[in-house]
């Protein structure tokens, strides 16, 4: 079994992954691992080739170049990955149930552990209740549950997620969040894709930031912060102007004082230790969005 | 249960709980089968298959009686009697093809010798120039009968006889004087020999007056020809059963893409002919079932005869095998329902008005009938037709079935084809 860098068992290796459609390279030499039970986020703007790369590993689309090895496949590689595509995929003039089992029918699974699966899954997106109703007749948010169910099914080790809260409801979002976290607590190998940064946070023990078909940064989201958030801002109303400025680091207008640095708390200690009275204090520590904005630019994405 | 099959039971069950799909392979079929057949005249053995005329007697003599009522013995003849007005009417409005008029005085002037023939009159659209030959033909059969029964038993003979005699002694019959006598001499011997013959061995042996008798051989009502419209209207309707499964089923391949699980099933463990393979199946499967099902219906409700199931259970799978193959080539036509409708509806349908899905062939001209080769939908009739009334031989009916399988297989070539690019990774 190959190990990752960290020492740990490695479930997915992607090296040198290129794929252009005419001149417009989608994904651009991309390589990553991923470990077993890892959630592994792809974060990027829209068009940044996260897609892309989640149905190269998917086997939708065939690399112009590069190498995805699969620690956990025996055999046929599509049978030990669960898809659950951006776009909803669901028969609406099915069932859900029915499209459970037809799905996990298409994976080999039949009789009582067909049966069974579909229980599970049911369970997992809390549709045991209006199993037997039409998706047509389904909310966004049951749809987009059930979307993931049937991705589940066939109980995969390795699941690719194409931003699965898209358009869904707060509850639904919450939802899926919880069975993402369970799915992680049972020990499931997760690559997930999105633009929402809170989700990347969240849930993905590690991140790889894409833009350009490229990956611009990966690394756990602390490690993130650490490397390319830059320093914390600290910005306070002082009860009473300082007596000199001039000991005063950062900047004063009046009794409001800006001060951009990497060790806030510190900071702060020693100005009060050196007299200075504080009638509200803001601390601005660096986060995941500044990080993203930082690496990819705030110039709008229409794809 | 193999993934082909799991695919296509999938597909089955979408079909019957989509209503409109279901309407279009099921209901409209019938509904055409029945209204066509009913509209083109049902059973031909019954009355609309006769010519209609409407008889005027205005004589109202036992001979016009008699005249009518040989009319109306007439296999080939509707009979009713109306008014001169009414009759004239219903002839002008398309009603009845022909009317004839039996003037007063019909009954008297039937002489043997001399006088004027009997007269009748006949109403028929001049430009039905062929039915009116063959209504002329059924009068005069009729009128002949008349004499033929006159001259064949002595005792009416005897009056006529009579009649002429006194007509001939008046003058009134125009003759020289020694024709007269030659011919007076004669009808009295004739009289004598009237009344002294035995009627029976006249009757036997006596003249015959029957120049012509046509011996009917029946080889076209038992082989060739439809025992009633419905067994037209019925493979018609199949046809377009065949028209609509193939469409809805190249539909349903365009929905999994807009709906997205194509993108499921691509990422599943099967290969993408697999993916065609479970909707040919289904497709093949369904037509199959409304085939059945319509050839049923014909049978108990419309006497459709179904007397070569061996024939039949050649050109069924043949003619669904065609349809899949089309089904498949039309499903890649497009990439949006609109596109894959359009299309499919639109090279169907000129397959349809070729092969005789809309108009019979035998209503065809000859150039028409000769361009309908090109139309699987032709092929497909004949072999239906071949086994239900065409009374085809098992050689006769491979041609039609080959030319089936030929089409079937070009189309889901060109189709794997098409889509094997379209679909390029």
């Amino acid at each position: 079994m190959r190990q990752t860098e960290t020492g740990m068992e490695a479930a997915l290796t992607v090296q040198g992954l290129s794929k252009s459609y005419g001149s417009r390279v989608a994904v651009d030499a991309v390589s990553f691992e991923v470990c077993r039970g890892e959630t592994f986020g792809l974060l990027g703007p829209n068009g940044a080739g996260k897609s892309s790369t989640l149905h190269l590993l998917a086997g939708l689309l065939r690399p112009d170049s590069g190498r995805i090895v699969l620690s956990t496949s025996q055999g046929d590689m599509r049978k030990s990955l669960g898809l659950a595509p951006q776009s909803l995929s669901l028969y609406p003039d099915l069932t859900a149930e029915e499209n459970c089992r037809f799905f996990g029918q298409l994976y080999g699974l039949r009789g009582a552990r067909l049966k069974a699966r579909v229980e599970e899954v049911l369970q997992l997106a809390e549709l045991q209740d209006r199993r037997k109703d039409r998706v047509e007749t389904y909310s966004g948010g049951m749809q987009r549950r059930l979307n993931l169910a049937c991705a589940l099914v066939h109980d995969p080790p390795l699941l690719l997620l194409d931003e699965p809260t898209a358009g869904v409801d707060p509850q639904s979002r919450h939802h899926l969040f919880e069975s993402i976290e369970a799915l992680k607590q049972q020990g499931k190998t997760l690559i997930y894709t999105t633009h929402y940064i809170e989700e990347a946070q969240r849930l993905c023990d590690r991140v790889a930031i894409m833009d350009g078909g490229k990956i611009l940064a990966m690394d756990s989201v602390e490690r993130l912060i650490e490397l390319h958030g830059g320093g914390s801002v600290i910005e306070a109303e002082l009860e009473r102007p300082p007596a000199s400025s001039q000991d005063l680091p950062g900047e004063l207008e009046g009794t409001h004082w800006r001060l951009l640095t990497e060790r806030p708390f510190e900071d702060l200690a020693h100005m009060a230790q050196k007299g200075l009275a504080f009638h509200r204090v803001r601390v601005d520590r660096p986060d995941l969005e500044g990080v993203f904005l930082s690496l990819t630019g705030r110039k709008l994405r229409d794809e | 249960m193999s993934v082909v099959l799991i695919l296509a039971l999938k597909d089955l069950k979408q079909l019957v709980r989509n209503r409109m799909g279901t309407f279009w392979i099921f209901v409209f079929p019938v509904v055409m089968a029945l209204f066509f057949g009913a509209i083109f005249g049902g059973s031909q053995s019954g009355a609309a298959n006769r010519l209609s005329l409407v008889v005027v007697d205005e004589d109202g003599s036992e001979a016009s009686r008699a005249f009518v009522g040989r009319l109306r013995n007439s296999a080939a003849l509707s009979v009713e009697s109306r008014q001169r007005a009414q009759a004239h009417e219903s002839v002008r409005l398309g009603k009845r093809s022909a009317y004839v008029v039996i003037p007063r005085g019909f009954g008297d002037s039937m002489p043997l010798f001399g006088g004027s023939p009997a007269k009748l009159e006949l109403g028929i659209d001049p430009s039905r120039k062929a039915e009116g030959g063959y209504l002329q033909g059924l009068l005069i059969q009729a009128s002949f009968e008349g004499l033929r029964d006159q001259f064949g038993n002595p005792s009416k003979m005897r009056p006529y006889v009579a009649d002429s005699l006194a007509e001939i002694d008046s003058g009134q019959a125009g003759l020289p004087a020694g024709q007269q006598k030659v011919l007076t001499s004669f009808l009295k011997e004739l009289d004598s020999f009237l009344g002294e013959v035995d009627p029976k061995a006249y009757q036997e042996r006596g003249p015959q007056l029957e120049p012509l008798r046509i011996q009917m051989i029946p080889i076209a009502a038992v082989r060739a020809t439809p025992r009633s419209a419905y067994e037209i209207s019925f493979p018609q309707a199949i046809l377009w059963a065949l028209i609509a499964c193939s469409t809805s089923f190249a539909l349903a391949l365009v929905r999994e893409r807009s709906w997205g699980t194509f993108l499921r099933l691509r990422a599943a463990p099967l290969s993408r002919r697999q993916i065609l393979q479970g909707k040919g199946l289904a497709c093949f499967l369904a037509a199959i079932t409304v085939i059945l099902f319509l050839l049923v219906l014909g049978r108990l409700a419309c006497g459709v005869r179904l007397d070569h199931p061996g024939l039949l259970a050649l050109a069924i799978p043949c003619s669904a095998a065609c349809f899949v193959g089309i089904m498949v080539f039309v499903s890649v036509l497009g990439k949006t329902d609109q596109a894959v409708s359009g299309a499919g509806w639109g090279i169907l349908m000129i397959f349809s008005m070729l092969g005789g899905g809309m108009v019979p062939l035998f209503v065809m001209p000859a150039w028409m009938r000769t361009l309908s080769d090109i139309s699987p939908v032709k092929w497909s009739i004949l072999a239906l037709e071949g086994a239900i009334w065409r009374g085809f031989s098992l050689s006769e009916m491979l041609l039609p079935c080959g030319v089936l399988l030929a089409f079937g297989a070009c189309f889901t070539i060109l189709g794997m084809l098409r889509f094997a690019t379209t679909e390029r990774l």
